[in-house]
């Protein structure tokens, strides 16, 4: 992993600006999605809501851009995001699976509402100008740093519980595990990191008002590629992003007009036929130490 | 204070709100009830209802309401088609719930970009509108309605009875509760759950078309992407109601329908969706299994 | 040991995935910079085709581009004078999803990727400013035909923006002029509505605040009254504005909110003297097969530049093919998107395809000559300065609305909105 994170480092020295935008985007993607795979893929509660955290980190850079330095900026919306994200978990946590999606998916939406009455009324303004500027850095640093504390923390004590949840949440109440505690911290943390991811991806946009920054698409992308790569190990989520966020890019310049239906298609026939993503067949394989937790 | 005319309206016009809203989210509670598996779609089908309805009348001159008899088998024969070419494979092939409802989300978001990208190469992106008869507005003790939402929301109130009567006096409906309620024990009872399941996927589908006619009447901006609102607002409304309860669709329907009304008329339009929302978390916290949960 | 071989497998499958990505990148590179001899122009064009967002650009500027460039192609291409010789138009576009962050992107490859030559504009205010920064770095011009917000106005007075040029009257200085019609017109109770978003907001706030300025906040007696994009029912507001006496009503809506306004005004039986609708709320192609011309006769337009159609033959005639392709004619205010490229097109075959050049003489105000008249651009007051800025337009019982103000450019006499047939 070393090795390709000093390649990555030096990456702005040798491809041009366009790829370099491109590989920015991959790396936030897979940030996204492996985020999402810590909690939402371990303990199969699905979080739609993924654009919520992520708008929430975008804001708090068109918000604080002009009057913080960026690193700060960066932090706060880390703090403000793992703050709400504990309130949400309190909220919904203790809900069934099924509600706690249908929650989340609206969530965006709701923080969109609130923020635009908000401006409208209070401030009376329309979105906020941020400084435009190169986010490689802080986008590479942060997605690494997520994958760094999610392989730690998946062999801990937290990482434990949640695969318990996931696999049998009742043996797990039995086993006197405090589900609830470990429910919200592991969203949390997996909402901490979409946060930080968006309030470092803020000030490539120039502009952010509510609905660019609560923009749905944040919301399910992250559990499509981290389901179609595979939600049983860490692995999956970053094939998943990569191939995605590349395919989209090209079927979308090739294909504009049917870049959608080529991309929906292709879900749809690798579930069918590889129901458990694309590392699932890997696990298959005879791999299945990996699933045990040690 | 409420003057009595206002309150009349907010009376009146929650009743028709409410309705609509049952009927919108019915088709998804149907469905989701009986087979577990979230219809993140459900909204494009009902964008379908609108474009049927919309090529019938400009095409063969049909009343709006008269094309419930085209988008019916038409809707139910789609529903089934995707049942038995996509769906099928993942039913017979998961082995816990968990799983089915995993990769039949993703199923739904794949299937959502197909169905959204081929009307928008079918149909282009431009609004479609197509002239809905004018009925004009009555007065209730001083206070005017018109007359196409009165009509709306009694054909609603009749899909939701004829709804009711299937579900409690036919064989299927009887069935189809029945797996609701005890999946495992309606196997035991030689009730043939796959086939169970496609009918409520056709019939799930059947409502979200036809409450598409009734949006379409409504709302003429007919166009590819018009169904991601209703999607959220029948996801919201099956949370609410308690999943496969149509007791609940109807109650949390009509819930729904007067905060929205109120909020609208009295407070302020821009904060529906919150008051919505909190309703929701309100509901959650003192019933967590939604209002009627069974 | 199974910590080694997880690490081992993750490891290879990383690498395997690194080494795809990097050779479908020098494909990629390869395929885009391998560098054709100058046989044609490029122009790029990204914006969204597909989306939330994707009605706006289809009805709008995008297939006025098109005939734009199908007309100069017809004629052997735009004139370069570097090249002393008319060059044949290709137009690139990208779809953006109406995804701020795709727009970014791919606005990004193609200036710097494609290297093409010009760019067209997206709609959309956000979506214009989000690219902007792009258009400063690598030194295009934005003509932004489908933004309105005073923050660009700032924007560009303060220095901030030398690339950005907007072609619409923006809400502080458009709102003057239809303040300028509500007197005359002896509007006495004013209903602002409209809907929440930028273009919404800023309208809404504009005319209030104009009027505030002028002494008739009394006028207003519902508003400015704002609702979701996604809303269903407008009764609430309609009735709220009946029980007022509302004999004015200006309401900033799309194309959606728009049709089930005047559908719920038509059933609860309320039909202001005056009604402004927003630019989303007057294509044909919509509001006829809707509603018919006789229920549009009275609804006025606003959005800082219109046009009749039927004042020039020229502009019949695009009108007309206009129509060839969508079916109906267009909405009186989409021409700005026209408008503006075909100066830029004169620009280039003035000073050829030296953007910077191109730059200087839009900001000096250099007058070129359109289908609507001349045109410069007045970086002062931040429009476009042309037959059509600041007109309003009014539905007079056929598809090709009428210029009914400023009362000197006038193509037909104002008329007070008769009842609903």
């Amino acid at each position: 992993m070393i090795a390709v994170f000093a390649v990555l480092l030096a990456a702005p020295f040798f491809i041009s600006a366009y790829y370099l935008a491109m590989l920015t985007s991959v790396l936030c993607w897979i940030g996204l999605a492996v985020s999402w795979y810590f909690f939402s893929g371990v303990t199969k509660y699905v979080s739609l809501g993924s654009a919520a955290f992520f708008g929430v980190g975008v804001y708090v850079t068109a918000a604080f851009g002009k009057v913080l330095p960026f690193p700060l900026v960066i932090l706060l919306a880390g703090v403000i995001v793992f703050l709400f994200a504990c309130g949400i978990g309190l909220v919904t946590l203790r809900l069934r699976g099924i509600f706690f999606a249908i929650f989340t998916y609206g969530l965006a939406e709701l923080l969109n509402n609130i923020i635009l009455f908000w401006e409208m009324k209070v401030t009376g303004t329309r979105g906020r100008f941020v400084i435009s500027m190169n986010v490689y850095y802080p986008i590479l640093l942060i997605t690494f740093a997520a994958l760094l504390t999610i392989l730690f923390l998946m062999r801990s004590k937290i990482g434990l519980a949640l695969r318990m949840i996931g696999d049998c949440e009742e043996a797990a109440i039995h086993f006197g595990v405090n589900t609830t505690k470990y429910k919200i911290l592991g969203f949390a943390i997996s909402s901490l990191f979409m946060g930080l991811l968006g309030a470092a991806f803020a000030p490539r946009w120039g502009y952010i008002d509510s609905g660019i920054a609560f923009n749905p698409l944040y919301s399910f992308m992250p559990a499509i590629m981290t389901l179609f790569g595979g939600a049983q190990i860490l692995i999956g989520p970053i094939v998943g992003a990569v191939i995605i966020s590349i395919l989209e890019e090209y079927l979308l310049t090739t294909f504009k007009d049917y870049f959608m239906l080529i991309l929906g298609s292709i879900m749809i026939i690798v579930i069918l036929t590889l129901p458990d993503g694309l590392t699932g067949k890997l696990l298959k394989r005879g791999v299945k130490a990996l699933r045990t937790p040690p | 204070m409420i003057s009595p005319s206002l309150f009349l309206d907010i009376l009146i016009g929650g009743l028709i709100l409410g309705a609509i809203y049952s009927v919108i989210a019915s088709g998804l509670n149907l469905q989701y009830g009986v087979t577990r598996m979230l219809n993140v779609a459900h909204g494009d089908f009902l964008m379908l209802g609108a474009y049927i309805t919309y090529f019938s009348v400009t095409l063969l001159h049909l009343n709006p309401f008269a094309s419930i008899i085209i988008v019916g088998p038409l809707m139910i024969s789609v529903g089934l088609l995707i049942y038995a070419l996509i769906f099928r494979r993942v039913v017979t092939l998961s082995r816990t719930a968990g799983e089915l409802e995993f990769r039949s989300l993703l199923l739904f978001f794949g299937l959502s970009f197909v169905i959204q990208n081929l009307a928008m190469i079918l149909w282009t992106a431009n609004y479609r509108g197509y002239e809905a008869p004018s009925l004009g507005s009555v007065t209730i003790a001083g206070v005017p309605f018109e007359v196409s939402r009165i009509l709306i929301a009694l054909l609603s109130i009749l899909i939701n009875v004829f709804l009711y009567l299937f579900l409690r006096f036919t064989k299927i409906g009887l069935a189809m509760r029945a797996t609701v309620d005890q999946p495992e024990g309606a196997q035991l009872v030689a009730i043939n759950i796959y086939t169970i399941f496609a009918i409520s996927f056709g019939l799930g589908i059947l409502l979200a078309g036809w409450s598409g006619i009734l949006v379409s009447v409504l709302y003429s901006a007919i166009n590819p992407f018009m169904g991601v609102p209703y999607t959220l607002i029948a996801l919201v409304l099956v949370v609410l109601a308690g999943v496969g309860s149509f007791k609940g669709n109807i109650v949390g329907g009509f819930i729904l329908g007067y905060l929205a009304y109120f909020t609208m008329r009295v407070i302020h339009s821009a904060l529906t969706l919150v008051v919505i929302y909190a309703a929701l978390v309100v509901i959650l916290l003192v019933r967590p299994r939604g209002l009627f949960a069974r | 040991m199974q910590k080694s071989a997880i690490t081992k497998i993750q490891a290879t499958i990383i690498a395997v995935i690194i080494v795809v990505a990097a050779i479908v990148g020098i494909v990629f590179y390869y395929q885009t910079t391998a560098a054709p001899p100058k046989e044609k122009i490029k122009i790029g064009y990204v914006d969204a085709f597909t989306g939330i967002f994707a009605p706006g650009p289809e009805m709008w500027g995008t297939i006025w581009m098109e005939i734009l460039v199908d007309e100069y192609n017809a004629n052997g291409g735009l004139y370069v004078p570097e090249y002393g010789k008319k060059l044949p138009i290709e137009l690139i576009k990208y779809d953006s999803k109406s995804d701020t962050e795709t727009l970014v992107r791919l606005t990004e490859k193609a200036m710097a990727e494609d290297k093409v030559d010009l760019m067209f504009g997206p709609w959309g205010t956000s979506q214009n400013f989000a690219a902007l920064p792009l258009y400063e770095k690598y030194k295009y011009p934005l003509l932004a035909h489908a933004m309105g917000s005073g923050q660009v106005v700032d924007l560009v007075l303060s220095g901030g923006s030398k690339w950005v040029f907007p072609v619409l009257c923006q809400p502080p200085f458009g709102a003057k002029y239809v303040a300028d019609f509500l007197e005359w017109a002896n509007a006495s109770r004013i209903g602002i509505i409209g809907i929440s978003d930028l273009h919404g907001i800023e309208w809404t706030g504009q005319l209030a605040a104009e009027l505030a300025r002028r002494g008739l906040s009394d006028r207003i007696v519902v508003g400015p009254e704002l609702y979701p994009l996604t809303v269903t029912d407008l009764s609430p507001i309609i009735k709220k504005l009946k029980e007022a006496n509302v004999d004015a009503l200006w309401a900033s809506t799309y194309p959606a909110d728009g049709t089930l306004l005047i559908r719920q005004c038509i059933e609860l039986g309320f039909s202001p003297r005056i009604m402004f609708m927003g630019p989303g709320s007057q294509y044909p192609a919509i509001m006829v097969p809707t509603f018919g011309v006789k229920t549009m006769t009275g609804i006025m337009e606003y959005h800082g530049f219109e046009v009749d159609y039927k004042t020039s033959p020229k502009l019949l005639e695009l009108a007309e093919k206009y129509k060839e392709r969508v079916g109906h004619y267009p909405g009186p205010n989409t021409i700005a998107a026209y408008v503006c490229h075909e100066m830029l097109f004169k620009a280039v075959e003035k000073y050829g395809l030296d953007r910077e050049k191109i730059r200087d003489a839009f900001w000096a105000g250099e007058s070129f000559d359109t289908v609507v008249g001349p045109a410069k651009f007045d970086m002062k007051n931040v429009y476009l300065d042309a037959p059509g800025a600041g007109y309003l337009c009014q539905w007079q019982g056929e598809e090709i609305l009428k210029v009914v103000w400023p009362l000197d450019r006038a193509s037909a006499t104002w008329i007070p909105k008769p009842a609903w047939p």
